[in-house]
C-alpha cells in the first residue's frame, strides 16, 4: 500500500473541514456533537486510508478504550493495564521510527498507517490519557471521546500535543463564536497557509540547499533554515488553533515569538510549547522529584541539571532515534543546564538585585537573545547535515582553506 | 452641568469599525489567493508524517 499524508493543497482536506463546521456548530447536545466529531475524525481518517486501515485504527482506539474502561478505578488493576497500554504503544512508536526494522519483524503493514496519524503525536497523547486515568485523575473516557482525544483531525498531522487535562476540562458544547472570533480564526488559518505557502516555500527555494552546499553558506543557510522550520512548523499549528476554535475544539497554542528568547529555558518556553510542557509534566518533574527525593533535595541544581539530560534526551530520540538527535537533545540539556548555572553564578557574584539589574540590561538581553538563536540555529546541523559530521571542516569551514603543505 | 456631549466626544470609537473588518476580510482574501496562486499539490510540512 502506497503511504498517505495528509495534504492540505487537496479539496478534499478542506471539504472534511468545512463538513465538520456545517455539523458541528448547530449542534448544541453534548453526546450528539462528542459522535458527531468522532464521525467526522474516523471519516477524515477514511478519506486518506481504506476501509481496512481505518478499521485498524479503530479497532486499536477500541481496545485501548475498552482496557480503560474495564480497569478504570480498580487501582493496582489499572496501573497494570495502563503499563501494558503504554508497552505496546512503545512498541507501535518503535515500529514508526524504525520502518526497515519493523518490516523485518512483520509490522511492516502497521508503517503507512502510523505515518498517517503521525504516531509520534499520537503516541505522547496516548501516555496523557494512560496516566490520566491510571492514577485516577480521570475516568476513562467513552469510545467517542477516546476517538476524539487521540485522533483529533486537525491536529493529526504534526500536533499540538493537547494535554488530557485541558481536553478533559473543556466544554462540552463551545459558546457559539462570534462573527468577529470566526474572522479571528479564519486569519490564523490564512495566516499559517500564508506562512507555509508563501514566505517559508519562497525561503525555500531561494536559500536552502538541504546543507549540501559546500563553504561556509552553512553557516547563513543555518540561520535560514531555523526561521524556515519556525515559518513551516508554526503555520501548521496556527491552522490547527484556528480550524479548532471553528469547530469548537480547544487547541492548545504550540509558539510566542521564539525569536525573542534570551536563554535556552524561555525558548523551550516559546518554541513547541505543548511538546515542551509535555516533557516537563511527565519527564522533568517526575524525574526531578524523584532525584530531589533520594538526595534528601541537598542537590538542587545538579537534581535539575540530571532532569534536564534524561528529558532533552529523550526528546531528541522521540525527535529521532540516532545518535545525532541523542546529541542534539543533549546539546539542548546542556544549554538548559548552562541556564540554570549561570543564573546562580550571576546570584552570587552580584546579589539577587544586581544579577535582576544586570540581566535586565538592555545590551545584555540583545546579546543573550542572539547567543540563542545562534544556539539553536547552529544546533539544527547537527541533526540535518546530510554528510558524516567529521566532514563538517573540510567540506564547509576551511573550504577552499589548505591545512599544512 | 450636562456631561453627555462630553461622553460622547472622548469615547473610544467603536474597535472593529466596519472599515477595519473589511480590510482584514481583504487581507484574509488576498493571503488566501497567494496561497492558491503558489502551493503546489502534495506539498507536505516538515513535520508530517513525523
Amino acid at each position: 500500500m502506497n503511504e498517505a499524508f495528509i495534504d492540505v493543497t487537496l479539496g478534499s482536506y478542506w471539504l472534511v473541514f468545512g463538513a465538520a463546521v456545517v455539523i458541528l456548530v448547530p449542534i448544541t447536545a453534548p453526546t450528539i456533537r462528542k459522535w458527531a466529531l468522532a464521525a467526522i475524525n474516523i471519516a477524515f481518517l477514511g478519506t486518506l486510508l481504506g476501509p481496512r486501515q481505518v478499521g485498524a485504527m479503530v479497532a486499536a482506539v477500541a481496545g485501548l478504550w475498552l482496557a480503560l474502561r474495564l480497569a478504570a478505578g480498580r487501582r493496582p488493576v489499572s496501573g497494570l493495564v495502563a503499563g501494558v497500554l503504554g508497552v505496546a504503544t512503545l512498541i507501535l512508536f518503535l515500529a514508526h521510527k524504525l520502518p526497515a526494522e519493523a518490516s523485518r519483524l512483520g509490522l511492516g503493514a502497521l508503517n503507512p498507517i502510523l505515518v498517517v496519524v503521525g504516531f509520534s503525536f499520537v503516541a505522547l497523547r496516548v501516555c496523557e490519557l494512560l496516566r490520566g486515568v491510571a492514577e485516577g485523575r480521570h475516568p476513562a473516557p467513552d469510545f467517542a471521546s477516546a476517538v476524539n482525544y487521540l485522533l483529533p483531525f486537525h491536529m493529526l498531522a504534526a500536533g499540538p500535543i493537547q494535554a488530557y487535562d485541558d481536553f478533559v476540562a473543556q466544554p462540552a458544547v463551545p459558546p457559539p463564536l462570534t462573527a468577529i472570533e470566526a474572522l479571528e480564526a479564519a486569519e490564523r488559518i490564512a495566516t499559517g497557509l500564508f506562512k507555509k505557502f508563501v514566505l517559508a516555500g519562497v525561503l525555500k527555494s531561494i536559500f536552502l540547499t538541504g546543507f549540501s552546499a559546500g563553504g561556509p553558506y552553512l553557516l547563513l543557510e543555518a540561520q535560514v533554515f531555523f526561521l524556515w522550520l519556525y515559518l513551516d512548523f508554526s503555520a501548521l499549528s496556527d491552522m490547527a488553533v484556528g480550524m479548532g476554535r471553528l469547530i469548537g475544539v480547544a487547541t492548545p497554542e504550540n509558539f510566542n515569538r521564539p525569536y525573542l528568547a534570551r536563554n535556552m529555558v524561555a525558548f523551550w518556553e516559546r518554541w513547541h510549547i505543548s511538546l515542551s510542557l509535555f516533557l516537563r509534566r511527565h519527564l522533568f518533574i517526575p524525574v526531578q522529584l524523584t532525584l530531589m527525593r533520594r538526595t534528601g533535595g541537598k542537590h538542587v541544581l545538579a537534581c535539575a541539571s540530571a532532569a534536564f539530560a534524561v528529558s532533552f534526551g529523550l526528546c531528541g530520540l522521540w525527535h529521532s532515534i540516532s545518535l545525532r538527535f541523542l546529541a542534539w537533545g543533549l546539546l539542548h540539556a546542556v544549554g538548559l543546564i548552562a541556564v540554570n548555572l549561570y543564573r546562580q553564578f550571576l546570584t552570587r557574584r552580584l546579589g539577587t538585585q544586581g544579577a535582576k539589574e544586570y540581566l535586565n540590561n538592555r545590551w545584555i538581553r540583545i546579546v543573550a537573545t542572539f547567543v540563542t538563536y545562534e544556539f539553536v540555529a547552529l544546533s539544527l546541523i547537527l541533526v540535518f547535515y546530510p554528510y558524516p559530521l567529521d566532514e563538517l571542516l573540510s567540506r564547509n569551514l576551511l573550504h577552499g582553506y589548505t591545512i599544512g603543505r | 452641568m450636562d456631561t453627555r456631549s462630553v461622553v460622547e466626544e472622548t469615547a473610544p470609537p467603536p474597535a472593529n469599525p466596519p472599515r477595519r473588518i473589511a480590510l482584514r476580510v481583504a487581507w484574509v482574501v488576498i493571503r488566501l489567493v497567494l496561497v492558491y496562486w503558489l502551493a503546489e499539490t502534495g506539498e507536505l510540512f516538515f513535520y508530517q508524517g513525523f
